[in-house]
Parts: structure tokens; sequence; C-alpha cells
């Protein structure tokens, strides 16, 4: 009932049918019925929401932004699939930044940005949170880098873009297109942040 | 005096290790938990943890779990438990507490999570199992466990007793403590119309061993425990109160959500952590 609106209407509604077959005693049934007609279900189901969004907003919020409208949409999926909350940031940020890279090659989810967005904010999340040895042992570091130094590579230029995202405004129209690499490095404890051209990209993966 | 760690304050506790006493951390948002029929189950983060042992080294850690669900009936979690045991191991907790809740709803072959703690009912059945959680909770873990108080937007009708009494005896009868959450008290209070001193009047304060204080915010006709920054005004009151009337309490916890740092900021949370703290030496 909290985490479905929906369901919780039905129980309000129609109790009868909604819970018949359940094992429930007479006060148990009686429970549940005034808890779904009570308006303090709505707030539960409110901050359901919210404690299930936070972590997302809080690890990947410029990709929460640029999804827009199609936000609600996106975590009701992610939420009906992965009904069990996941407390730890990065694992979080893991999971729906996984679940978003399927949907956006699937094309069910669109946006100029989002793709290379969530790269970025995907491994500034893992270097803010893991360790040294961590970032080595884990699958999908760029193995011919230093672990604490990832090379995001963007289609639009990240400066103007990730500059107009941090204001929470969205990136100005005329942004230039082309072949960007923004090299993140955290070796000193604190992220610095390089744009590359492709021949200095391509010359740091073979380092 | 401690603080509630959240993961915007590793910062702060380095730059400000005088402005509190302990650090309570909230186990379940350190580690990966891949469900209670994986192995391994359990994969901390190492970056935190590292940091944990380094503020261990000068100030005592407490540990505030919300992942255990004590109050599911279909679900007693002890590999939850042998997880803080462990934790315990590595960082001495004075003691560790979980919420008088449940969050869990095991299915076939999954879980259900509420994303927010739910109170349980207060009914005979319930306090006699979770008396039982309780009691092999304290022969697994070698330090005290304590239960917080909950908040609930919802009232379950036909409860056999009160919060306070189901608190009170659920203490009397394993040993456990009572984390008295009294911003929960006031939240509670203020949406359901009730005077938050009768709560207090009714709980028996010498099981209370810590106390929690937070702020809250306005949702959908409801006040509710968001830990929005500061202090609420009425729970400095009720904190006055409590330490006056108990003041074997032996600690006081500021609670804020990470996502309020920017409006608190360091400064914000400096001058919370020292106003508890002359309200704390006023009563000690």
């Amino acid at each position: 009932m909290v985490a479905s609106a929906g369901f919780r209407g039905l129980v309000a509604a129609q109790p009868d049918e909604t819970l018949a077959g359940l094992d429930l005693t007479g006060r148990e049934r009686r429970r549940l019925v005034s808890m779904a007609r009570q308006r303090g279900m709505a707030v539960s189901t409110a901050i359901h929401r919210a404690n299930r969004l936070l972590p997302l907003d809080h690890t990947l919020p410029f990709t929460c932004f640029l999804l827009g409208d199609q936000l609600r949409e996106v975590v009701d999926q992610y939420w009906r699939e992965n009904p069990a909350e996941n407390l730890q940031l990065p694992a979080e940020c893991e999971r729906f930044a996984a679940f978003l890279a399927v949907d956006l090659a699937s094309g069910r989810v669109s946006g100029p940005y989002l793709e290379e967005v969530l790269a970025f904010e995907r491994a500034a999340t893992e270097l803010r949170f893991f360790t040294e040895d961590e970032l080595r042992r884990r699958a999908g570091v760029e193995r011919d880098l230093p672990p604490l130094v990832r090379i995001v590579r963007f289609r639009h230029d990240p400066v103007p873009l990730l500059e107009a995202l941090s204001r929470r405004q969205l990136p100005p129209p005329n942004l230039q297109h082309g072949e960007f690499h923004l090299l993140i490095d955290c070796r000193s404890g604190e992220p610095e942040f390089r744009l590359l051209d492709a021949q200095a990209a391509a010359a740091v993966h073979k380092l | 005096m401690g603080l509630l760690f959240n993961p915007v304050l590793p910062g702060f506790v380095e730059a400000y290790p005088e402005s509190f006493d302990y650090l309570e951390i909230i186990p379940d948002r350190e580690w990966a938990d891949r469900g209670v029929n994986a192995t391994p189950r359990f994969s901390a983060l190492e970056k935190s943890f590292e940091f944990f042992r380094r503020v261990r080294e000068t100030k005592p850690i407490l540990c505030h779990a919300v992942g255990l669900s004590i109050g599911s009936a279909a679900l007693f979690d002890t590999g939850h438990v042998e997880q803080i045991r462990r934790l315990h191991a590595d960082l001495s907790f004075a003691w560790h507490s979980d919420h008088l809740s449940f969050a869990r709803l095991p299915l076939r072959d999954h879980e259900m999570h509420t994303a927010l703690s739910l109170p349980v009912p207060y009914d005979q059945d319930v306090l006699a199992m979770v008396s039982s959680r309780v009691r092999q909770i304290l022969s697994a873990v070698p330090c005290p466990f304590l239960l917080e108080n909950n908040v609930y937007y919802v009232e379950a009708p036909e409860q056999d007793m009160s919060e306070p009494e189901f608190l009170n005896r659920l203490a009397g009868e394993t040993g456990c403590g009572i984390l008295l959450d009294l911003h929960n008290v006031y939240v509670n209070a203020r949406n359901h119309g009730f005077p938050a001193e009768s709560f207090l009047r009714d709980l028996d304060l010498s099981r209370v061993v810590e106390l929690h204080i937070a702020g809250g915010s306005e949702l959908l006709g409801f006040y509710t425990d968001s830990h929005a920054g500061p202090v609420a005004g009425p729970v400095w009151d009720l904190l006055e109160q409590t330490l006056s009337a108990a003041p074997w309490i032996r600690a006081v916890t500021f609670e804020f959500h990470e996502s309020y740092y920017s409006f608190l900021k360091a400064e914000g949370i400096r001058a919370e952590l020292g106003r508890a703290r002359k309200i704390w030496e006023r009563h000690g």
C-alpha cells in the first residue's frame, strides 16, 4: 500500500475483493482498510518515492535533470523491476545507471546529452566513493589508465554543458558538436578536470 | 554530543573534530547488500571504513542501522545481525541501535522494501516476537542494543497498547535500551494531535540511553521527519525537558539529511551541535 497508490485505492474502495484470499485475521483486515483510507497513506507513498529518488539525485543529479519529463516513467519502471532498496549510494547509482544505459541504447529514453552526462556522473561517483584498490578490482575500469584517472568521451563541448547543468539549466542550443575527452584525475585526493584533444587522449591511453 | 554521519560530512568531521564527541554511522549505507541468499552477501565500502577507523582512533563510533527490519513478521535477518557483530569487532561500538519498525517484505524470490520505516502494531504477539529477536541480538553482538521509537503518518486501529507502553515493556522484558528520537515524538504529536509531553511522561526514561534531535518539513498537509536542516524549534524544548527529567542519558545525536548541507553549511552544523551542548551541560 505504501509503494502502490493504485493497490491502496483498491483496498480502500473494494476491500472484500482486493483482500480476498489473503491469510488475515479480522483485526488485520480492519486495520488495513482503515489505514488505506487515511490521508497519511499518501504522505507515506510520497516519502517512499522521495527516499528512493534521493540517492539517484545525489549521485546522478545532471542525468536526473536532463531526463526531465521522462524521469517519472523511468524511475517507476526501475522501481517496478527493483523493488528492493539499495542504501549504498554508489551501488544504487550503478544499478540505476546500468538500467538507464539499456533504455538509452534501445531508444526507449532519449536526449541529446544523456549518454555522455550519464557516463561522466557514473565515473565521478565511482571515483568519489571507491579506493584505488577497489577501483582496480572493479570490472569495467579502463585498465590502461591509473585506477583514479578516467577519460570520459563527450560528443558536445563538456565545459559549457556541465557549467549549465551545475546551475540546473539546460545547455545552450549552440553547443559545439564533435569529439571531446574530459580527463578526471583524483590521484591528489580532489578531482581535477582537464580537457584533452583526441591526440592527447590517445597518448594518455597508451601510457 | 554526536553527529549522524552522512556522505557529505567527511570534510566537516576532519575540519571540526572539537564540535562533536562521537560519530554515529548508518552501516547499511556503507555496504552493498546483495540479498539474504547471496555469497558473499555484503561488500563494504573500503574508503568509508578506512575513514571510520581513523575517526575511531580519537572518538567513539556508534552504530545506528536502518536495515534489520525487526518488525517484519516473515523475516528475521540473522545475516544482518552477524554483519553488525563483525562491524562491532572492527569498530568497537559503545552500543548499536536500529528502529522498532519494519521496511522489508520477503516475497517468493526477492524482497520488496517500503523505503520508509513503518511502525509495528503495538500488540501482545508483536511484543513477544520482537522481544525474542532482541534477545537473540543481545546474545550475538557483545554490546548494548537500543531500539528507536518510530514516526507514523497513519494510525493502526485496535492496538493492544500505546507506543510508550510497548517500549517500556520491551525494554523491561529484554534489557534493551531505548533510543528516543525527540523529533519523531514531535512529528507524531503534531500530526496526530496529542501533546508530546504526554508521550515523554508515559515513557520509562530510565531506559533511554540516547536521544536524536532533527528538523522536518511540510508535505501534503503533514509535518514530516525529513531531517531538513536545523533542529525544529519545539524539539529544543523537548530536549530541555527530557534531559532535565533524565540527566543519566548518555548521548544526544544531531541528524540532518545530506541534501540540506548546502542550506546548513559547516557553520549551521556547528551551531546546532553547540546549542545542544549548552542544554546538555545545563543538565549534566
